[in-house]
Protein backbone atom coordinates (compact mmCIF):
# COMPACT_ATOMS: atom_id res chain seq x y z
CA UNK A 1 0.00 0.00 0.00
CA UNK A 2 2.70 2.45 1.01
CA UNK A 3 4.51 1.59 -2.17
CA UNK A 4 1.31 2.26 -4.04
CA UNK A 5 1.04 5.69 -2.49
CA UNK A 6 4.67 6.52 -3.14
CA UNK A 7 4.29 5.53 -6.78
CA UNK A 8 1.23 7.66 -7.30
CA UNK A 9 3.13 10.61 -5.84
CA UNK A 10 6.07 10.02 -8.12
CA UNK A 11 3.78 9.77 -11.13
CA UNK A 12 2.19 13.07 -10.17
CA UNK A 13 5.55 14.73 -9.89
CA UNK A 14 6.63 13.42 -13.29
CA UNK A 15 3.45 14.70 -14.86
CA UNK A 16 4.06 18.16 -13.40
CA UNK A 17 7.68 18.26 -14.59
CA UNK A 18 6.59 17.25 -18.07
CA UNK A 19 3.95 19.95 -18.06
CA UNK A 20 6.56 22.58 -17.18
CA UNK A 21 8.84 21.45 -20.00
CA UNK A 22 6.07 21.65 -22.58
CA UNK A 23 5.08 25.06 -21.15
CA UNK A 24 8.57 26.37 -21.80
CA UNK A 25 8.59 25.03 -25.34
CA UNK A 26 5.23 26.65 -26.08
CA UNK A 27 6.49 29.99 -24.78
CA UNK A 28 9.56 29.83 -27.00
CA UNK A 29 7.45 29.06 -30.03
CA UNK A 30 5.15 31.96 -29.26
CA UNK A 31 8.04 34.44 -29.01
CA UNK A 32 9.49 33.17 -32.26
CA UNK A 33 6.15 33.57 -34.00
CA UNK A 34 5.82 37.17 -32.80
CA UNK A 35 9.35 38.06 -33.97
CA UNK A 36 8.73 36.62 -37.45
CA UNK A 37 5.46 38.50 -37.85
CA UNK A 38 7.04 41.77 -36.71
CA UNK A 39 9.87 41.42 -39.23
CA UNK A 40 7.49 40.61 -42.07
CA UNK A 41 5.28 43.55 -41.12
CA UNK A 42 8.30 45.89 -41.06
CA UNK A 43 9.33 44.82 -44.58
CA UNK A 44 5.89 44.82 -46.18
CA UNK A 45 4.59 47.80 -44.19
CA UNK A 46 7.30 50.08 -45.54
CA UNK A 47 5.90 49.47 -49.07
CA UNK A 48 2.32 50.34 -48.06
CA UNK A 49 2.80 52.93 -45.39
CA UNK A 50 -0.67 54.47 -45.53
CA UNK A 51 -2.48 51.16 -45.19
CA UNK A 52 -0.24 49.16 -42.92
CA UNK A 53 2.39 51.44 -41.41
CA UNK A 54 5.26 49.45 -39.84
CA UNK A 55 6.46 48.55 -36.35
CA UNK A 56 9.19 51.18 -36.00
CA UNK A 57 6.86 53.97 -37.16
CA UNK A 58 4.20 52.79 -34.73
CA UNK A 59 6.76 52.79 -31.94
CA UNK A 60 7.75 56.34 -32.75
CA UNK A 61 4.10 57.38 -32.91
CA UNK A 62 3.57 55.73 -29.55
CA UNK A 63 6.38 57.81 -28.07
CA UNK A 64 4.78 60.97 -29.49
CA UNK A 65 1.20 60.38 -28.38
CA UNK A 66 2.07 58.89 -25.03
CA UNK A 67 4.99 61.01 -23.86
CA UNK A 68 5.37 64.12 -26.02
CA UNK A 69 1.69 65.05 -26.54
CA UNK A 70 0.34 63.05 -23.63
CA UNK A 71 -3.08 63.03 -25.32
CA UNK A 72 -3.46 59.26 -25.37
CA UNK A 73 -2.89 58.83 -21.66
CA UNK A 74 -5.58 61.41 -20.93
CA UNK A 75 -7.96 59.57 -23.25
CA UNK A 76 -7.08 56.20 -21.69
CA UNK A 77 -7.63 57.60 -18.24
CA UNK A 78 -11.08 58.74 -19.15
CA UNK A 79 -12.03 55.43 -20.75
CA UNK A 80 -10.54 53.45 -17.90
CA UNK A 81 -12.45 55.34 -15.24
CA UNK A 82 -15.82 54.55 -16.81
CA UNK A 83 -14.71 51.01 -17.54
CA UNK A 84 -13.41 50.22 -14.06
CA UNK A 85 -16.39 51.63 -12.17
CA UNK A 86 -18.89 50.05 -14.58
CA UNK A 87 -17.17 46.68 -14.63
CA UNK A 88 -16.94 46.40 -10.86
CA UNK A 89 -20.61 47.33 -10.58
CA UNK A 90 -21.57 44.80 -13.28
CA UNK A 91 -19.44 42.16 -11.59
CA UNK A 92 -21.17 42.59 -8.22
CA UNK A 93 -24.66 43.05 -9.63
CA UNK A 94 -24.36 40.27 -12.21
CA UNK A 95 -22.90 37.68 -9.86
CA UNK A 96 -25.45 38.42 -7.16
CA UNK A 97 -28.41 38.34 -9.54
CA UNK A 98 -27.07 35.19 -11.20
CA UNK A 99 -26.90 33.33 -7.90
CA UNK A 100 -30.21 34.69 -6.68
CA UNK A 101 -31.93 33.66 -9.90
CA UNK A 102 -30.46 30.19 -9.71
CA UNK A 103 -31.61 29.82 -6.11
CA UNK A 104 -35.03 31.45 -6.14
CA UNK A 105 -37.17 30.17 -8.92
CA UNK A 106 -39.62 33.07 -8.50
CA UNK A 107 -36.90 35.57 -9.28
CA UNK A 108 -35.80 33.61 -12.32
CA UNK A 109 -39.32 33.48 -13.69
CA UNK A 110 -39.88 37.19 -13.01
CA UNK A 111 -36.57 38.55 -14.29
CA UNK A 112 -35.66 35.89 -16.85
CA UNK A 113 -37.51 37.45 -19.81
CA UNK A 114 -35.80 40.85 -19.36
CA UNK A 115 -32.38 39.32 -18.90
CA UNK A 116 -32.75 37.07 -21.91
CA UNK A 117 -34.20 39.83 -24.11
CA UNK A 118 -31.50 42.34 -23.19
CA UNK A 119 -28.83 39.68 -23.59
CA UNK A 120 -30.05 38.98 -27.10
CA UNK A 121 -30.29 42.68 -28.09
CA UNK A 122 -27.03 44.23 -29.24
CA UNK A 123 -26.54 46.76 -26.44
CA UNK A 124 -24.76 49.03 -28.92
CA UNK A 125 -28.15 49.78 -30.45
CA UNK A 126 -29.07 51.47 -27.18
CA UNK A 127 -26.32 54.08 -27.44
CA UNK A 128 -28.48 56.86 -29.00
CA UNK A 129 -31.02 56.31 -26.25
CA UNK A 130 -28.31 56.46 -23.61
CA UNK A 131 -27.03 59.77 -25.02
CA UNK A 132 -30.51 61.10 -24.48
CA UNK A 133 -30.70 59.78 -20.93
CA UNK A 134 -27.24 60.19 -19.47
CA UNK A 135 -25.32 62.40 -21.92
CA UNK A 136 -21.97 61.64 -23.46
CA UNK A 137 -19.60 61.73 -20.48
CA UNK A 138 -18.85 59.41 -17.60
CA UNK A 139 -22.51 58.50 -17.20
CA UNK A 140 -22.71 56.99 -20.64
CA UNK A 141 -19.46 55.07 -20.29
CA UNK A 142 -20.56 53.69 -16.96
CA UNK A 143 -23.99 52.72 -18.27
CA UNK A 144 -22.82 51.08 -21.47
CA UNK A 145 -20.23 49.04 -19.57
CA UNK A 146 -22.84 47.76 -17.14
CA UNK A 147 -25.30 46.98 -19.91
CA UNK A 148 -22.62 45.17 -21.91
CA UNK A 149 -21.27 43.09 -19.06
CA UNK A 150 -24.10 42.41 -16.67
CA UNK A 151 -26.32 40.14 -18.79
CA UNK A 152 -23.72 37.62 -19.89
CA UNK A 153 -22.49 37.56 -16.28
CA UNK A 154 -25.99 36.93 -14.89
CA UNK A 155 -26.69 34.15 -17.38
CA UNK A 156 -23.35 32.40 -17.01
CA UNK A 157 -23.37 32.53 -13.21
CA UNK A 158 -26.97 31.34 -13.06
CA UNK A 159 -26.31 28.41 -15.37
CA UNK A 160 -23.08 27.61 -13.54
CA UNK A 161 -24.81 27.50 -10.17
CA UNK A 162 -27.47 25.22 -11.63
CA UNK A 163 -24.90 22.91 -13.13
CA UNK A 164 -23.40 21.93 -9.77
CA UNK A 165 -23.76 18.15 -9.82
CA UNK A 166 -26.51 16.41 -7.84
CA UNK A 167 -23.90 14.13 -6.36
CA UNK A 168 -22.36 17.10 -4.53
CA UNK A 169 -25.76 18.33 -3.39
CA UNK A 170 -26.43 14.81 -2.04
CA UNK A 171 -23.33 15.15 0.14
CA UNK A 172 -24.53 18.47 1.54
CA UNK A 173 -27.93 16.97 2.24
CA UNK A 174 -26.69 13.78 3.88
CA UNK A 175 -24.58 15.88 6.26
CA UNK A 176 -27.65 18.02 6.99
CA UNK A 177 -26.52 21.34 5.52
CA UNK A 178 -29.17 24.07 5.46
CA UNK A 179 -29.83 26.35 2.50
CA UNK A 180 -27.18 28.96 3.22
CA UNK A 181 -24.49 26.40 4.07
CA UNK A 182 -25.30 24.30 1.02
CA UNK A 183 -24.76 27.41 -1.05
CA UNK A 184 -21.52 28.40 0.67
CA UNK A 185 -19.90 24.95 0.84
CA UNK A 186 -21.22 23.35 -2.33
CA UNK A 187 -22.85 25.61 -4.90
CA UNK A 188 -20.38 28.50 -4.59
CA UNK A 189 -17.14 26.50 -4.92
CA UNK A 190 -18.73 24.19 -7.48
CA UNK A 191 -19.67 27.11 -9.73
CA UNK A 192 -16.50 29.22 -9.35
CA UNK A 193 -15.10 28.21 -12.75
CA UNK A 194 -18.29 29.54 -14.30
CA UNK A 195 -18.02 32.77 -12.35
CA UNK A 196 -14.58 33.37 -13.78
CA UNK A 197 -15.78 32.57 -17.29
CA UNK A 198 -18.58 35.06 -16.69
CA UNK A 199 -16.13 37.74 -15.54
CA UNK A 200 -13.88 37.17 -18.56
CA UNK A 201 -16.80 37.41 -20.97
CA UNK A 202 -18.02 40.51 -19.13
CA UNK A 203 -14.59 42.15 -19.32
CA UNK A 204 -14.43 41.66 -23.07
CA UNK A 205 -18.00 42.68 -23.81
CA UNK A 206 -17.77 45.86 -21.80
CA UNK A 207 -14.50 46.83 -23.48
CA UNK A 208 -16.20 46.50 -26.85
CA UNK A 209 -19.17 48.45 -25.54
CA UNK A 210 -17.19 51.39 -24.20
CA UNK A 211 -14.94 51.77 -27.27
CA UNK A 212 -17.90 51.65 -29.66
CA UNK A 213 -19.82 54.13 -27.53
CA UNK A 214 -16.89 56.55 -27.51
CA UNK A 215 -16.38 56.15 -31.24
CA UNK A 216 -20.02 56.90 -31.95
CA UNK A 217 -20.97 59.50 -29.40
CA UNK A 218 -18.17 60.84 -27.21
CA UNK A 219 -16.02 63.94 -27.55
CA UNK A 220 -13.15 62.42 -25.63
CA UNK A 221 -11.75 58.99 -24.75
CA UNK A 222 -9.91 56.23 -26.54
CA UNK A 223 -12.66 55.49 -29.05
CA UNK A 224 -12.82 59.15 -30.05
CA UNK A 225 -9.07 59.31 -30.54
CA UNK A 226 -9.08 56.26 -32.79
CA UNK A 227 -11.76 57.91 -34.85
CA UNK A 228 -9.75 61.16 -35.10
CA UNK A 229 -6.49 59.50 -36.12
CA UNK A 230 -8.38 57.51 -38.73
CA UNK A 231 -9.96 60.58 -40.23
CA UNK A 232 -6.57 62.23 -40.60
CA UNK A 233 -4.99 59.08 -42.11
CA UNK A 234 -2.46 58.88 -39.29
CA UNK A 235 -2.13 55.13 -39.61
CA UNK A 236 0.90 54.84 -37.33
CA UNK A 237 -0.82 56.81 -34.57
CA UNK A 238 -4.11 55.01 -35.13
CA UNK A 239 -2.46 51.69 -34.39
CA UNK A 240 -1.18 52.80 -30.96
CA UNK A 241 -4.55 52.90 -29.14
CA UNK A 242 -5.66 49.78 -31.02
CA UNK A 243 -2.67 47.88 -29.69
CA UNK A 244 -3.17 49.40 -26.28
CA UNK A 245 -6.75 48.15 -26.18
CA UNK A 246 -5.59 44.72 -27.29
CA UNK A 247 -2.93 44.60 -24.60
CA UNK A 248 -5.39 45.81 -22.00
CA UNK A 249 -7.86 43.07 -22.96
CA UNK A 250 -5.11 40.46 -22.74
CA UNK A 251 -4.09 41.91 -19.38
CA UNK A 252 -7.65 41.66 -18.04
CA UNK A 253 -8.01 38.05 -19.16
CA UNK A 254 -4.58 37.22 -17.75
CA UNK A 255 -5.33 38.88 -14.43
CA UNK A 256 -8.60 36.99 -14.13
CA UNK A 257 -6.85 33.73 -15.03
CA UNK A 258 -4.23 34.45 -12.39
CA UNK A 259 -6.85 35.12 -9.72
CA UNK A 260 -8.78 32.04 -10.79
CA UNK A 261 -5.72 29.82 -10.38
CA UNK A 262 -5.22 31.28 -6.92
CA UNK A 263 -8.82 30.88 -5.88
CA UNK A 264 -9.33 27.41 -7.37
CA UNK A 265 -6.06 25.57 -6.73
CA UNK A 266 -7.77 22.18 -7.17
CA UNK A 267 -8.30 22.93 -10.86
CA UNK A 268 -4.57 22.74 -11.60
CA UNK A 269 -4.25 20.30 -14.44
CA UNK B 1 -8.05 9.24 23.02
CA UNK B 2 -11.13 7.76 21.40
CA UNK B 3 -8.97 5.67 19.11
CA UNK B 4 -7.30 4.15 22.17
CA UNK B 5 -10.64 3.07 23.50
CA UNK B 6 -11.59 1.67 20.13
CA UNK B 7 -8.34 -0.18 19.79
CA UNK B 8 -8.74 -1.87 23.15
CA UNK B 9 -12.22 -2.90 22.15
CA UNK B 10 -10.78 -4.33 18.96
CA UNK B 11 -8.17 -6.30 20.88
CA UNK B 12 -10.86 -7.67 23.16
CA UNK B 13 -12.77 -8.90 20.24
CA UNK B 14 -9.79 -10.58 18.68
CA UNK B 15 -8.81 -12.40 21.82
CA UNK B 16 -12.36 -13.53 22.34
CA UNK B 17 -12.45 -14.90 18.82
CA UNK B 18 -9.29 -16.78 19.61
CA UNK B 19 -10.80 -18.43 22.68
CA UNK B 20 -13.29 -21.28 22.55
CA UNK B 21 -16.23 -18.89 22.32
CA UNK B 22 -16.47 -17.79 18.69
CA UNK B 23 -17.60 -14.22 18.17
CA UNK B 24 -19.72 -13.91 15.06
CA UNK B 25 -20.04 -10.21 14.89
CA UNK B 26 -20.18 -6.98 16.84
CA UNK B 27 -23.95 -6.94 16.84
CA UNK B 28 -26.24 -7.28 19.79
CA UNK B 29 -29.87 -8.31 19.71
CA UNK B 30 -31.69 -4.97 19.65
CA UNK B 31 -32.41 -3.37 16.29
CA UNK B 32 -30.85 -0.03 15.40
CA UNK B 33 -32.63 0.38 12.10
CA UNK B 34 -36.16 -0.80 11.48
CA UNK B 35 -37.60 -0.47 8.01
CA UNK B 36 -41.35 -0.97 8.02
CA UNK B 37 -43.54 -1.60 4.99
CA UNK B 38 -41.60 0.69 2.67
CA UNK B 39 -43.28 1.46 -0.63
CA UNK B 40 -41.89 3.72 -3.33
CA UNK B 41 -43.74 4.63 -6.46
CA UNK B 42 -42.53 6.92 -9.18
CA UNK B 43 -45.00 8.78 -11.37
CA UNK B 44 -45.39 7.23 -14.82
CA UNK B 45 -44.23 3.81 -13.60
CA UNK B 46 -47.09 1.32 -13.28
CA UNK B 47 -45.37 -0.94 -10.74
CA UNK B 48 -43.85 0.18 -7.44
CA UNK B 49 -40.04 0.42 -7.33
CA UNK B 50 -40.22 -0.86 -3.76
CA UNK B 51 -43.11 -2.93 -2.53
CA UNK B 52 -43.61 -3.53 1.18
CA UNK B 53 -39.95 -3.77 2.14
CA UNK B 54 -39.39 -4.55 5.81
CA UNK B 55 -36.23 -5.57 7.66
CA UNK B 56 -34.06 -4.74 10.64
CA UNK B 57 -30.39 -3.97 11.12
CA UNK B 58 -29.14 -4.70 14.65
CA UNK B 59 -26.84 -2.37 16.59
CA UNK B 60 -23.33 -2.87 15.24
CA UNK B 61 -24.64 -5.23 12.56
CA UNK B 62 -23.62 -5.49 8.93
CA UNK B 63 -26.52 -6.09 6.57
CA UNK B 64 -26.14 -6.24 2.81
CA UNK B 65 -28.82 -5.78 0.20
CA UNK B 66 -28.09 -7.64 -3.01
CA UNK B 67 -30.13 -7.87 -6.16
CA UNK B 68 -30.17 -7.47 -9.93
CA UNK B 69 -29.69 -3.95 -11.25
CA UNK B 70 -32.87 -1.93 -11.31
CA UNK B 71 -34.35 -3.76 -8.31
CA UNK B 72 -34.49 -0.53 -6.31
CA UNK B 73 -31.69 -1.22 -3.86
CA UNK B 74 -30.11 2.20 -4.35
CA UNK B 75 -33.53 3.82 -3.99
CA UNK B 76 -34.00 1.86 -0.77
CA UNK B 77 -30.69 3.15 0.56
CA UNK B 78 -31.46 6.74 -0.43
CA UNK B 79 -34.83 6.55 1.34
CA UNK B 80 -33.20 5.22 4.51
CA UNK B 81 -30.64 8.04 4.21
CA UNK B 82 -33.42 10.60 3.87
CA UNK B 83 -32.38 11.73 0.39
CA UNK B 84 -35.71 10.55 -1.00
CA UNK B 85 -39.17 10.24 0.50
CA UNK B 86 -41.04 6.94 0.63
CA UNK B 87 -44.55 6.71 -0.78
CA UNK B 88 -45.51 4.71 2.30
CA UNK B 89 -43.81 3.04 5.23
CA UNK B 90 -41.52 4.11 8.05
CA UNK B 91 -37.84 4.32 8.86
CA UNK B 92 -37.05 3.97 12.56
CA UNK B 93 -33.55 4.54 13.88
CA UNK B 94 -32.77 3.93 17.54
CA UNK B 95 -36.48 3.76 18.32
CA UNK B 96 -37.26 7.14 16.75
CA UNK B 97 -38.93 7.68 13.37
CA UNK B 98 -36.35 9.12 10.99
CA UNK B 99 -37.55 11.45 8.26
CA UNK B 100 -35.07 13.23 6.02
CA UNK B 101 -31.32 13.41 6.58
CA UNK B 102 -30.09 13.28 10.18
CA UNK B 103 -26.84 13.40 12.08
CA UNK B 104 -26.99 9.77 13.18
CA UNK B 105 -26.72 8.40 9.65
CA UNK B 106 -24.32 9.06 6.80
CA UNK B 107 -23.59 7.63 3.40
CA UNK B 108 -20.66 6.43 1.33
CA UNK B 109 -21.35 6.88 -2.37
CA UNK B 110 -20.49 4.70 -5.34
CA UNK B 111 -18.68 7.50 -7.12
CA UNK B 112 -17.12 8.83 -3.90
CA UNK B 113 -18.70 12.30 -4.37
CA UNK B 114 -15.74 14.01 -2.77
CA UNK B 115 -15.63 17.78 -3.10
CA UNK B 116 -12.85 18.43 -5.61
CA UNK B 117 -12.30 21.86 -4.02
CA UNK B 118 -11.47 20.42 -0.62
CA UNK B 119 -8.31 18.61 0.36
CA UNK B 120 -8.56 15.10 1.79
CA UNK B 121 -8.56 16.37 5.37
CA UNK B 122 -11.14 19.09 4.66
CA UNK B 123 -13.37 16.58 2.91
CA UNK B 124 -13.22 14.36 5.98
CA UNK B 125 -13.93 17.33 8.25
CA UNK B 126 -16.94 18.45 6.18
CA UNK B 127 -19.62 16.84 8.32
CA UNK B 128 -17.98 18.11 11.51
CA UNK B 129 -17.80 21.60 10.05
CA UNK B 130 -21.55 21.56 9.41
CA UNK B 131 -22.11 20.44 12.99
CA UNK B 132 -20.26 23.51 14.20
CA UNK B 133 -17.27 21.66 15.65
CA UNK B 134 -14.39 24.10 16.24
CA UNK B 135 -11.68 24.23 13.61
CA UNK B 136 -8.98 22.75 15.83
CA UNK B 137 -11.09 19.89 17.05
CA UNK B 138 -12.39 18.94 13.64
CA UNK B 139 -8.86 19.00 12.25
CA UNK B 140 -7.60 16.63 14.89
CA UNK B 141 -10.62 14.36 14.58
CA UNK B 142 -10.37 14.35 10.80
CA UNK B 143 -6.69 13.46 11.08
CA UNK B 144 -7.59 10.51 13.30
CA UNK B 145 -9.97 9.16 10.69
CA UNK B 146 -7.50 9.89 7.92
CA UNK B 147 -5.03 7.63 9.62
CA UNK B 148 -7.74 5.07 10.41
CA UNK B 149 -8.26 4.62 6.66
CA UNK B 150 -4.49 4.49 6.09
CA UNK B 151 -3.97 7.82 4.37
CA UNK B 152 -1.40 9.42 6.68
CA UNK B 153 0.59 12.02 4.78
CA UNK B 154 -2.14 12.70 2.23
CA UNK B 155 -4.17 15.25 4.16
CA UNK B 156 -3.36 18.12 1.82
CA UNK B 157 -3.98 16.25 -1.40
CA UNK B 158 -6.96 17.18 -3.50
CA UNK B 159 -9.22 14.30 -4.62
CA UNK B 160 -7.96 14.79 -8.18
CA UNK B 161 -4.51 13.85 -6.96
CA UNK B 162 -5.65 10.57 -5.37
CA UNK B 163 -6.36 7.17 -6.92
CA UNK B 164 -9.90 5.79 -6.90
CA UNK B 165 -9.18 3.53 -3.96
CA UNK B 166 -7.70 6.38 -1.96
CA UNK B 167 -10.65 8.60 -2.80
CA UNK B 168 -13.06 6.05 -1.45
CA UNK B 169 -10.97 5.76 1.72
CA UNK B 170 -11.52 9.49 2.13
CA UNK B 171 -15.24 8.91 1.46
CA UNK B 172 -15.37 6.32 4.21
CA UNK B 173 -13.44 8.52 6.64
CA UNK B 174 -15.72 11.47 5.88
CA UNK B 175 -18.78 9.36 6.70
CA UNK B 176 -17.26 7.91 9.88
CA UNK B 177 -15.85 11.19 11.20
CA UNK B 178 -19.27 12.37 12.36
CA UNK B 179 -19.54 9.13 14.35
CA UNK B 180 -22.89 7.99 12.98
CA UNK B 181 -24.87 5.09 14.36
CA UNK B 182 -25.78 3.95 10.89
CA UNK B 183 -23.55 3.96 7.83
CA UNK B 184 -25.15 3.53 4.42
CA UNK B 185 -22.88 2.27 1.67
CA UNK B 186 -24.08 2.38 -1.92
CA UNK B 187 -21.90 0.00 -3.94
CA UNK B 188 -18.88 1.75 -2.46
CA UNK B 189 -16.36 -0.47 -4.21
CA UNK B 190 -18.27 -0.81 -7.47
CA UNK B 191 -16.17 1.75 -9.32
CA UNK B 192 -12.84 0.23 -8.24
CA UNK B 193 -10.66 -2.42 -9.85
CA UNK B 194 -10.83 -5.97 -8.51
CA UNK B 195 -7.60 -5.84 -6.52
CA UNK B 196 -8.32 -2.54 -4.79
CA UNK B 197 -11.80 -3.78 -4.16
CA UNK B 198 -10.73 -6.90 -2.26
CA UNK B 199 -8.15 -4.92 -0.38
CA UNK B 200 -10.71 -2.35 0.73
CA UNK B 201 -13.17 -5.06 1.76
CA UNK B 202 -10.64 -6.27 4.30
CA UNK B 203 -9.83 -2.71 5.33
CA UNK B 204 -13.51 -1.97 5.83
CA UNK B 205 -13.84 -4.92 8.21
CA UNK B 206 -10.89 -3.71 10.23
CA UNK B 207 -12.33 -0.20 10.33
CA UNK B 208 -15.75 -1.52 11.39
CA UNK B 209 -14.13 -3.45 14.21
CA UNK B 210 -12.79 -0.14 15.54
CA UNK B 211 -15.74 2.14 14.91
CA UNK B 212 -18.93 0.83 16.42
CA UNK B 213 -21.37 1.48 13.63
CA UNK B 214 -24.15 -0.49 11.97
CA UNK B 215 -23.81 -0.79 8.22
CA UNK B 216 -26.41 -1.15 5.51
CA UNK B 217 -24.50 -2.08 2.39
CA UNK B 218 -25.67 -2.33 -1.20
CA UNK B 219 -23.81 -4.38 -3.78
CA UNK B 220 -24.31 -6.70 -6.69
CA UNK B 221 -21.27 -8.78 -5.91
CA UNK B 222 -22.18 -12.04 -4.18
CA UNK B 223 -18.67 -12.62 -2.83
CA UNK B 224 -18.53 -9.13 -1.37
CA UNK B 225 -21.90 -9.63 0.30
CA UNK B 226 -20.90 -12.92 1.92
CA UNK B 227 -17.43 -11.82 2.93
CA UNK B 228 -18.61 -8.64 4.66
CA UNK B 229 -22.05 -9.31 6.09
CA UNK B 230 -23.85 -10.76 9.05
CA UNK B 231 -27.07 -10.81 7.05
CA UNK B 232 -27.73 -10.70 3.33
CA UNK B 233 -31.09 -9.61 1.95
CA UNK B 234 -31.81 -10.76 -1.58
CA UNK B 235 -34.04 -8.41 -3.53
CA UNK B 236 -36.25 -9.23 -6.47
CA UNK B 237 -37.22 -6.77 -9.16
CA UNK B 238 -40.45 -5.29 -10.56
CA UNK B 239 -41.61 -4.68 -7.93
CA UNK B 240 -38.52 -4.41 -5.74
CA UNK B 241 -39.01 -6.57 -2.67
CA UNK B 242 -37.04 -8.77 -0.34
CA UNK B 243 -37.30 -12.39 -1.44
CA UNK B 244 -34.97 -14.05 1.03
CA UNK B 245 -32.70 -13.44 3.99
CA UNK B 246 -29.43 -15.22 4.62
CA UNK B 247 -27.47 -15.24 7.86
CA UNK B 248 -23.76 -15.64 7.17
CA UNK B 249 -22.16 -18.04 9.65
CA UNK B 250 -18.53 -17.19 9.22
CA UNK B 251 -16.55 -16.38 12.37
CA UNK B 252 -15.12 -12.88 12.72
CA UNK B 253 -12.66 -11.35 12.26
CA UNK B 254 -12.65 -12.77 8.76
CA UNK B 255 -9.36 -11.27 7.61
CA UNK B 256 -7.42 -13.50 9.99
CA UNK B 257 -8.16 -16.63 7.95
CA UNK B 258 -9.09 -17.37 4.38
CA UNK B 259 -12.82 -16.86 4.79
CA UNK B 260 -13.42 -17.10 1.05
CA UNK B 261 -12.05 -20.65 1.07
CA UNK B 262 -14.40 -21.91 3.81
CA UNK B 263 -16.99 -24.54 2.85
CA UNK B 264 -19.71 -22.32 4.38
CA UNK B 265 -18.68 -19.55 2.00
CA UNK B 266 -19.05 -21.78 -1.05
CA UNK B 267 -22.38 -23.19 0.13
CA UNK B 268 -23.85 -19.76 0.80
CA UNK B 269 -22.49 -18.58 -2.50
CA UNK B 270 -24.25 -21.40 -4.38
CA UNK B 271 -27.52 -20.76 -2.58
CA UNK B 272 -27.36 -17.04 -3.21
CA UNK B 273 -26.56 -17.66 -6.85
CA UNK B 274 -29.57 -19.85 -7.44
CA UNK B 275 -31.78 -17.33 -5.67
CA UNK B 276 -30.47 -14.47 -7.80
CA UNK B 277 -30.60 -16.52 -10.98
CA UNK B 278 -34.26 -17.16 -10.29
CA UNK B 279 -34.78 -13.43 -9.89
CA UNK B 280 -32.91 -12.66 -13.09
CA UNK B 281 -34.92 -15.13 -15.18
CA UNK B 282 -38.13 -13.80 -13.64
CA UNK B 283 -37.06 -10.32 -14.57
CA UNK B 284 -36.35 -11.43 -18.13
CA UNK B 285 -39.70 -13.12 -18.56
CA UNK B 286 -41.40 -10.00 -17.17
CA UNK B 287 -39.72 -7.82 -19.72
CA UNK B 288 -42.08 -6.28 -22.20
CA UNK B 289 -41.52 -7.12 -25.87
Amino acid sequence: MTQDLAQSEIALDHARAKEKRSDRRALLLRILSIVVVLILWEIIGRQYELFLSYPLAVLQAAWEVLVVDNELLVAFGETLRGYAVGYVAAMILGTMLGYLMSYFKVLDVALGPYVNALYATPRIALIPLLVLWVGIGFGMRFTIVILSAVFPIIITVRDGARSVADEFLDVARIFVAGGWRTWRTTILPGSLPYVFSALRIGAQRSLIGIIVAETLAALTGTGRIIQDYGQFFQTDRLLVPIFAIGFFSIFMTGALNFIQRRVTPWERR
Amino acid sequence: MTSDVNRSRLENKTTMAGSDDIVRSGRTGEPLLVVEGLVKRFPRLDYPVLSDVSFEVPVGGFTTVIGPSGCGKTTLLRIVGGLENPTAGRIIIGGEPSVGPARNKTMVFQHFNLYPWRTAIDNIAYGLELQGVSKEERRSRAREYLSLVGLDGFENHYPGELSGGMQQRVGIARALAVEPELLLMDEPFGALDALTREHLQTELQKICAQASVAILFVTHSIDEAIYLSDDVLVMGTKPGRIVREFAIDLPRPRWTYDARAEPTFAETRAELWSELEQELSDADSNEEP
